[in-house]
C-alpha cells in the first residue's frame, strides 16, 4: 500500500482556486521533489495536506495509510505520522521550546496508545535528537522561535520533525532563506532522518537543496497540476532552464 | 431577603449615616479621640461624595448601583470558615508568618506569627488601635486618601480590623507575610471593611501576599491598603483576590515611596463578579523603581476594573506597568493607567502597556492610558493591545499534534506567563500557574 495518495485535489483560499487537480503517489522510504515557480501552488498544497483551515478543498481526495486525511483535524493528521516544516515557523512568545515540544510528543505518543513520558526523560530524548540535527542546546531553553535567526527557525523544524519521528515528513520551502552553510546543517539533519519506513516530500524553488537531499522522484507543479514527473536529472532542466519552457510545454 | 432589600441612592447614603452614628454610640465609643475625628471625617466626606455613578469620568465603565442600593450587614462577627476551604488559599507550601481575618476579625486560631524578628509587628489592627494607638496613628488615613473616593472614604468610617505590619529600619525579613482575608459563606448580604498598614522602615526589605477569599455570594468587600517604603526598602505586594463569584470587591491601594526605594505590586484578579482596585503609588524622592503589573482572568459576566496612578514626583525615577487581561463568555474590563510627571521629575522613564485577549464574542474591554507630562527630559511610553489568539501559532501547535483545546490552553496561559515570571516568589508563582491553569479550555 502506497503512504500517500492524492487524488484529483483541487484547493481554493478565499474563494481563489489553486490546486487545480494534483495526483501524486508516495511510497514508504522515497523522497520526492515538488518543484514549481512563485504561485504555481507549492505551498498551499502542504498546507493542505497539514490540515490548515484558510484552504478549503473543493474536490479530489487525499489517502494517507488508507486513512481519509481530509476528515481529520491538523492534530489528528499530526498524530497519525505527518509533520509538515513550515516555511515560516510561528514565533510563540511565553512557551519554551521543551516545553512545547514535550506536549506535542505526548499528545502524539497518546494518541497511538503510548505512555506518556517525564520531564527528564523527555529531556534524553530531546538532547539526542539536537545533536542529530547540530541544533544548538541553548535554543531548547528559549521560547518556541522567538527571536532565532532564519536558520535556527529551520533547524528548529527538521529537530521537531526528529523528536516526533512522523512516517511523512513535507519540507515546505525548507530551503527558502538559507546561506549555503545552514542550508548543508539542515539538509544534513533530513538526511540523517533518511530511512525505508519514512517518506519525505520536498517542496522547493530551486533545485540546491536536492544536490544535498538526492530525490527518488521529481515533479514540477505549475498552475495547480503536477505537469512533468521524473528523476534528478529534471530538477538539473530546471535549474539550466528556469520554469519558463515547462510552463509553455503545459499549455 | 429582608436584609437585602433594595432602595435608591439617596436611601442607600441615610442607611450608612445612620448605620455610623449608632456605631458611633456602641462599637466606636471607647476608641480615641483622634481615631473618632478621623471617622467623623469620612463618613461627611461619604456623605458629600454619595456613591459614584457612570456619569462621572473615573466610573463611567463601572455601574456600582448593585451595591448602593444593597443594604448590608455591617455588624463585625466572625463566621465559619471550613478548614479545607482555609487549606486550598492559605498557601500551604509558602513558609511564611500568617496573619487570618474572617469576616473583617482578627483570628488567632487561624494566624500563625510565631518568630517574628525584633522589633517587627505582624498584628490585628484592632488591637494595635487598642493598646499602640500612637504607633497606629501616623499612618492611617492621613494622606487625604478617601477625599476622592467614596468607597474608600466609608471604609475609613466603618473600619473594624485589618492588619498592621510594621518593619523597623533596616531589618530584611527572611520570610514572606501572608495576609489573608477569609469571608464565610452566609445567608444575609455582609460588608466588610478590611484595612492594612505597611510601614516599612529605611533599607527594610519584605515580602507581603495578601489573600481575599470571601465564600459569602452577594457579599462585599471593600478594603484599604496603604503601603508607605522608607528610604531604599524594598518590597513586593502580591494581591490575590479570589472572592465568592457573585461577590462585590472594591478596593483601594495607596503606595508612597520615599528616595531610592523598590516596589513591586502584583495584583491578582481571579474571582467576583463586579470587582474595582485603585492603586495609587506616589514616587516622592529620586532613584525610585516602581512597578505595577495586573492579571485579570475574567469569565462568565465577572466584571474588573483597574485603576492605576503612578505620580512621579521627583527626578530619576522608573516605573514599570504592565496589565494584562483574558476576558472569556461575558465578561467585561477596564483598565485605566494614568501617569503624571511632575516638572521637577526629570529623567523619569515610565513603560505602560496593557494587552487584552479576548475569548469570546461577548467579552470586551476598555483599556485607557492617560499620560500627563509636565517636565521636558523624560522617557515616557504606553501602548495598549487587545486582540484574540493568534491563529498562525494554533495552527502550528496543532499541526505539531496538539489539540485544539490543549493549544488554546497553552497559548492563552503563555499571554499571561510574563506576570507570572515577574512574581519574586517561586511558591506563589506556582499557585497563580494553578488558578490560571483552571480557568483554561480543559
Amino acid at each position: 500500500m502506497s503512504l500517500l495518495e492524492i487524488k484529483n485535489l483541487c484547493a481554493s483560499i478565499e474563494g481563489k482556486q489553486i490546486l487545480k487537480g494534483v495526483n501524486l503517489t508516495v511510497n514508504p522510504g522515497e523522497v520526492h521533489a515538488i518543484m514549481g515557480p512563485n504561485g504555481s501552488g507549492k505551498s498551499t498544497l502542504s498546507q493542505v495536506l497539514a490540515g490548515n483551515e484558510a484552504y478549503e478543498v473543493t474536490s479530489g481526495e487525499i489517502i494517507f495509510e488508507g486513512k481519509n486525511l481530509l476528515e481529520m483535524a491538523p492534530d489528528e493528521r499530526a498524530c497519525e505520522g505527518i509533520f509538515m516544516a513550515f516555511q515560516y515557523p510561528v514565533e510563540i512568545p511565553g512557551v519554551g521550546n521543551t516545553y512545547f515540544l514535550k506536549t506535542a510528543y505526548n499528545a502524539v505518543r497518546k494518541y497511538r496508545g503510548l505512555e506518556e513520558v517525564d520531564a527528564v526523560e523527555f529531556i534524553k530524548i530531546m538532547k539526542e535528537k539536537a545533536k542529530l540535527v547540530e541544533l544548538d542546546d541553548k535554543l531548547l531553553k528559549r521560547n518556541v522561535n522567538e527571536g532565532f535567526s532564519g536558520g535556527e527557525k529551520k533547524r528548529n523544524e527538521i529537530f521537531q520533525m526528529a523528536v516526533l519521528d512522523p512516517r511523512l515528513a513535507i519540507l515546505d520551502e525548507t530551503d527558502s532563506g538559507l546561506d549555503v552553510d545552514a542550508l548543508r546543517t539542515v539538509a544534513g539533519g533530513v538526511n540523517k532522518l533518511r530511512d525505508e519506513k519514512r517518506a519525505i516530500v520536498c517542496i522547493t524553488h530551486y533545485q540546491r537543496i536536492l544536490n544535498y537531499l538526492e530525490p527518488d522522484i521529481v515533479h514540477i507543479l505549475a498552475d495547480g497540476r503536477i505537469v512533468r514527473t521524473g528523476g534528478s536529472e529534471l530538477a538539473h532542466e530546471v535549474e539550466e532552464k528556469g520554469y519558463a519552457w515547462l510552463e509553455q510545454g503545459a499549455a | 431577603m429582608n436584609s437585602q432589600s433594595t432602595t435608591n441612592a439617596q436611601d442607600a447614603r441615610a442607611f450608612y449615616l445612620s448605620s455610623f452614628d449608632s456605631l458611633s454610640k456602641q462599637s466606636f465609643v471607647n476608641e480615641p479621640a483622634w481615631l473618632h475625628e478621623i471617622r467623623r471625617g469620612a463618613i461627611e466626606r461619604f456623605n458629600e461624595l454619595g456613591f459614584p455613578h457612570t456619569r462621572l469620568e473615573e466610573w463611567r465603565f463601572t455601574n456600582v448601583r448593585a451595591i448602593a442600593e444593597t443594604e448590608y450587614e455591617l455588624a463585625a462577627q466572625a463566621g465559619e470558615y471550613p478548614a479545607e476551604a482555609f487549606e486550598a488559599v492559605r498557601l500551604p507550601q509558602l513558609d511564611a508568618w500568617r496573619i487570618v481575618l474572617v469576616d473583617g476579625v482578627f483570628s488567632a486560631e487561624l494566624s500563625s506569627l510565631r518568630g517574628l524578628p525584633e522589633g517587627v509587628r505582624v498584628q490585628s489592627l484592632a488591637q494595635a488601635l487598642e493598646t499602640d494607638g500612637a504607633l497606629v496613628e501616623p499612618y492611617l488615613a492621613r494622606k487625604g486618601s478617601y477625599e476622592d473616593n467614596p468607597f474608600a472614604a466609608l471604609n475609613t468610617a466603618f473600619m473594624r480590623d485589618g492588619a498592621l505590619i510594621s518593619i523597623p529600619q533596616g531589618v530584611e525579613l527572611n520570610k514572606p507575610i501572608h495576609l489573608v482575608y477569609l469571608g464565610s459563606a452566609g445567608s444575609r448580604a455582609r460588608a466588610v471593611f478590611p484595612r492594612t498598614l505597611v510601614a516599612a522602615g529605611a533599607n527594610s526589605k519584605f515580602e507581603i501576599v495578601e489573600t481575599f477569599a470571601g465564600r459569602g455570594e452577594n457579599h462585599l468587600t471593600n478594603a484599604v491598603a496603604e503601603i508607605s517604603l522608607g528610604e531604599y526598602a524594598r518590597g513586593q505586594f502580591i494581591k490575590f483576590q479570589r472572592e465568592a463569584a457573585s461577590a462585590s470587591h472594591i478596593s483601594n491601594t495607596t503606595i508612597d515611596l520615599a528616595r531610592g526605594a523598590t516596589f513591586l505590586h502584583h495584583n491578582l484578579n481571579f474571582g467576583g463578579s463586579l470587582v474595582r482596585n485603585d492603586i495609587t503609588a506616589s514616587l516622592n524622592g529620586e532613584d525610585v523603581d516602581c512597578t505595577l503589573n495586573g492579571l485579570i482572568m475574567g469569565h462568565r459576566d465577572q466584571h474588573v476594573d483597574n485603576h492605576t496612578t503612578l505620580l512621579h514626583e521627583k527626578p530619576h525615577c522608573r516605573s514599570w506597568e504592565m496589565y494584562k487581561s483574558i476576558l472569556d463568555d461575558d465578561s467585561s474590563g477596564v483598565f485605566k493607567g494614568k501617569i503624571f510627571v511632575q516638572k521637577d521629575a526629570q529623567k523619569t522613564d515610565a513603560k505602560q502597556t496593557s494587552q487584552s485577549l479576548l475569548m469570546s464574542d461577548k467579552a470586551s474591554i476598555n483599556a485607557m492610558p492617560q499620560l500627563e507630562i509636565y517636565a521636558d527630559d523624560v522617557k515616557c511610553t504606553h501602548g495598549a493591545t487587545t486582540g484574540r489568539l493568534d491563529e498562525n501559532a494554533l495552527f502550528y501547535a496543532r499541526a505539531r499534534g496538539i489539540g485544539p483545546e490543549a493549544a488554546r490552553a497553552m497559548l492563552t496561559y503563555a499571554f499571561a506567563a510574563e506576570i507570572v515570571e515577574a512574581i519574586d516568589l517561586p511558591e506563589v508563582r506556582d499557585e497563580l500557574e494553578g488558578l490560571i491553569s483552571e480557568r483554561l479550555p480543559a
